[in-house]
């Protein structure tokens, strides 16, 4: 279940016992007969929502616990198919928990692939005004900002070309701008710190820092140790799926490098 | 997930993410004959030329001697269209916004209500072009024009329903996609669009005037073309499907709308 925190609550995100499981073979699940293979399983009183038969399915995630107060910056720090993207997710409102209780608290600007949404026969401005949207403005707050968006993005007149002219560097850079220009209260990161060239990734920091001072709460999922020590104070370590250690960064990261050499 | 927990989530959808869906679906109305030679114009040219066609074939070959009877098929398939568009579009509608819904956190309900938003903007920009032709070439409209005013919400809920059930079951059972032409097809034959519904008799009678597609569009006809007041029992049935299709639509949301963004 999904429930918004309540208003007194000084927690930006409370994860509790959050488990997710992913049914693999993909074959299995997308065909009919296999549905209503279940379906008669359950008819016959055999029991079980559905059919699925070992080795096919994924705990991704093993009740996972954790909180996150306002303002804090916390990098949850992995390797490839820990369950860190899904946990972000999952923190986004995208995937559903199969087991447990994630409560967010206020706007949240998930930065996952940047660009992804972005319809490449549509200019950069359409983009960003619809993307805006989505990320939870109206059409006149987006308007008001749409000129800091513009110019922080560095695309100039090519904002009104479709945005299948830009470069992957372009599109990067104008979704950064639009995501963190909506000033969420919550901001999701995935792996998306290395936006552009050594000129835009030093505008970004500064954008980041400023974010970090306005008191917004970030998460970011990175396997990069640096980044994960250079942005948070505090680190989550996941591993296969459960919680191996939270706490200061450096002890944290320490722990991290130490176990994948 | 609770039917409960579906419920509210439509009524804070409806609420915070109307600019979104606007947004979406003037998108997917300019996108759609974006780089063609005639544009925004081809919302009107397809009818027409679809309209063609079948005055061609039923008209000309087949000898179906109503009169006026291009403007029947106008007007029906025109409405035709919300219907089979919302059935044939559905189905791979959140895989083909699998980025969107997966990656940016599009709200994936959004997706169905768009489908049928862009499918009435496109209704509304034709619609008066039929009344003027209407005008033109039948005579004023009369009171009975004004049923429209509640058969084209009823329609809208029906379709919206459908696209529920099927953008969320199509993102799993990938094979109703192709199932769904077929069915389209049929349903197109089946349902009294380039005849009249008094033409069915026999057997097919029995199961088409239980048909919420018959119902619907004899509806829309009486309406918008016959000029006189809708069968009563054509406005029962196809209510009822309505309500039995958004209790569907109810269930498949709470069981599948989860499985359906995790799997695209």
């Amino acid at each position: 279940m999904v429930c918004a925190a309540s208003q007194q609550s000084n927690l930006a995100v409370r994860v509790e016992d959050i488990s997710k499981t992913f049914y693999f073979d993909t074959n299995q699940l997308l065909s009919l007969k296999h549905h209503v293979l279940s379906l008669l399983h359950r008819m016959s009183g055999a029991g079980g929502r559905v059919l699925h038969p070992a080795g096919q399915k994924k705990d991704v995630l093993k009740a996972v616990n954790f909180d996150i107060g306002w303002g804090e910056t916390v990098a949850i720090l992995g390797r490839n198919g820990c369950g860190k993207s899904t946990l972000l997710r999952i923190i986004a409102g995208i995937y559903q928990p199969s087991k447990g209780l994630i409560q967010t608290h206020g706007r949240i600007s998930p930065l996952i692939e940047l660009g992804s949404g972005f319809h490449p026969d549509f200019t950069g401005r359409e983009n960003a005004i619809l993307y805006g949207k989505i990320l939870g403005l109206t059409r006149h707050q987006i308007a008001s900002k749409l000129d800091k968006i513009i110019a922080f993005s560095e695309v100039g007149t090519y904002i009104d070309r479709p945005v299948r002219l830009y470069s992957s560097g372009m599109i990067s850079r104008l979704a950064f701008s639009v995501a963190t220009e909506v000033e969420p209260d919550i901001l999701l990161l995935d792996e998306v710190l290395s936006v552009g060239d050594i000129s835009f990734q030093a505008k970004c920091k500064k954008r980041m820092r400023e974010i970090q001072e306005r008191g917004t709460t970030i998460i970011m999922v990175t396997h990069q140790v640096g980044a994960a020590q250079s942005w948070a104070k505090r680190c989550i370590y996941l591993k296969d799926g459960v919680v191996v250690a939270d706490g200061q960064s450096k002890e944290v990261v320490n722990l991290y490098q130490k176990d994948n050499m | 997930m609770s039917i409960a927990y579906t419920a509210e989530r439509f009524v804070s959808l409806a609420k915070t993410r109307k600019s979104l869906l606007w947004g979406l679906a003037v998108r997917s109305l300019l996108v759609r004959y974006q780089g063609s030679v005639f544009g925004f114009l081809w919302t009107l040219l397809s009818p027409v030329l679809q309209i063609a066609v079948y005055s061609l074939v039923f008209g000309v070959v087949m000898r179906v001697g109503m009169k006026d009877y291009w403007l029947y098929l106008f007007n029906g398939i025109v409405f035709w269209g919300i219907i089979s568009s919302t059935l044939l579009e559905a189905p791979a509608s959140i895989l083909g916004s699998s980025r969107l819904v997966s990656r940016a956190g599009l709200p994936s309900e959004i997706i169905p209500c768009r489908i049928v938003l862009t499918l009435l903007l496109n209704y509304l920009i034709v619609l008066p072009v039929y009344l003027a032709c209407f005008f033109m070439f039948r005579g004023p409209l009369t009171i009975h024009f004004a049923q429209i005013l509640f058969i084209l919400p009823l329609t809208l809920m029906f379709c919206l329903a459908s696209a529920l059930i099927l953008a969320y079951l199509g993102a799993i059972f990938r094979d109703i996609q192709h199932f769904i032409q077929v069915i389209v097809q049929l349903l197109f034959f089946t349902t009294p669009i380039t005849y009249v519904a008094e033409r069915i008799t026999g057997k097919l009678e029995m199961v088409l005037q239980y048909s919420p597609f018959t119902a619907v569009v004899s509806m829309n006809a009486d309406a918008l073309f016959l000029g006189r007041m809708v069968d009563p029992t054509h406005l029962y049935v196809f209510s009822l499907w309505t309500l039995a299709l958004w209790g569907v639509a109810f269930l498949v949301h709470t069981r599948f709308s989860s499985t359906a963004i995790e799997v695209v």
